[in-house]
């Protein structure tokens, strides 16, 4: 009769035996794909470079543009200031475009 | 294809790049992966999002350590990540066991000397079956330490453990097999 602990060495010896004879692992063709395609996917530019800096040219003029007019808007007058935004966001403003 | 070569095309989107890294080094990937998961489930989910988080950290890669490295610790953090889902660990009893694998367990008790060659494949399945009952961690380097036969400073350079950790861990993680195998022998005897 053999120790428990005896038992289990034995035991790891001889599954590594047979481990050290496993073949080793296949990638499939489906596989590989998968993989290739998440990695498309998840990784690839979302934007062509074409989309990307049409749309970097448009944004940063169009903040230069806002944070201009609020400076515009914050040296005018009070009184002024407060007639430029109410016309702002009146109906007047739309029906001038 | 060189390896610093074959990374900065991976990085500029070249997919026969890709592939040609992927097909480098899915063997050594799946080797761990195998380790921490001996029941084979998933294993293909589980590869799939290594090598979505090896190219997305890429870019991080400095080339301070070898390749080989860096993928491992990618890939032992990526397995141990799992441990949520994989909270439920099987009681192994002995009516669980196939054939061959309650021939190795009565061999092992029966005799004191070394399992015949022809019950290894038996041994393995048996070792696997008790490794699924440990967690991840202990699993891993079990089958690291006696399965594949590698070294504790091979150990360090693949999970970036501490010596101190590994041997800690791997003390407990043998007390935890050893108590899962005597469970195993008492759902028998």
């Amino acid at each position: 009769m053999s120790n428990p602990k005896d038992e289990l060495d034995r035991l790891l010896r001889s599954a590594g035996r047979a481990e050290s004879h496993s073949s080793p692992p296949f990638l499939s063709p489906r596989m590989e794909n998968a993989i290739l395609r998440e990695w498309k996917t998840a990784l690839a530019p979302r934007t062509s470079p074409a989309e990307e800096s049409w749309a970097t040219g448009l944004f940063y003029p169009a903040l230069a543009l806002a944070v201009l007019l609020v400076i515009l808007t914050m040296s005018l007058p009070a009184k002024q200031q407060s007639g430029l935004i109410f016309w702002a966001v009146s109906d007047s403003a739309f029906s001038t475009f | 294809m060189d390896l610093t070569d074959c990374l900065s095309r991976v990085h500029q989107g070249d997919e026969h790049a890709a592939r040609h890294l992927v097909q480098a080094m899915h063997p050594f990937v799946m080797k761990i992966i195998r380790a921490y998961l001996p029941l084979k489930e998933s294993e293909e989910d589980l590869s799939q999002k290594v090598f979505i988080k090896i190219f997305e950290k890429l870019g991080q890669y400095e080339g301070r350590v070898p390749f080989e490295h860096w993928v491992s610790r990618i890939t032992v953090n990526t397995c141990l990540n799992q441990i949520c889902w994989e909270r439920r660990r099987p009681e192994l009893r002995y009516s669980d066991l196939s054939e061959e694998q309650s021939l190795v367990l009565e061999n092992l008790k029966e005799n004191s000397g070394e399992l015949a060659p022809d019950r290894d494949a038996g041994s393995r399945e048996l070792a696997e079956k008790l490794l699924a009952c440990l967690p991840p961690g202990d699993r891993m380097l079990i089958h690291f330490l006696y399965l594949e036969g590698k070294k504790m400073r091979e150990i360090q350079d693949l999970t970036g453990w501490s010596l101190p950790v590994i041997k800690i861990r791997a003390y407990r993680a043998r007390v935890r097999m050893r108590k899962c195998y005597a469970r195993l022998k008492g759902s028998y005897e």
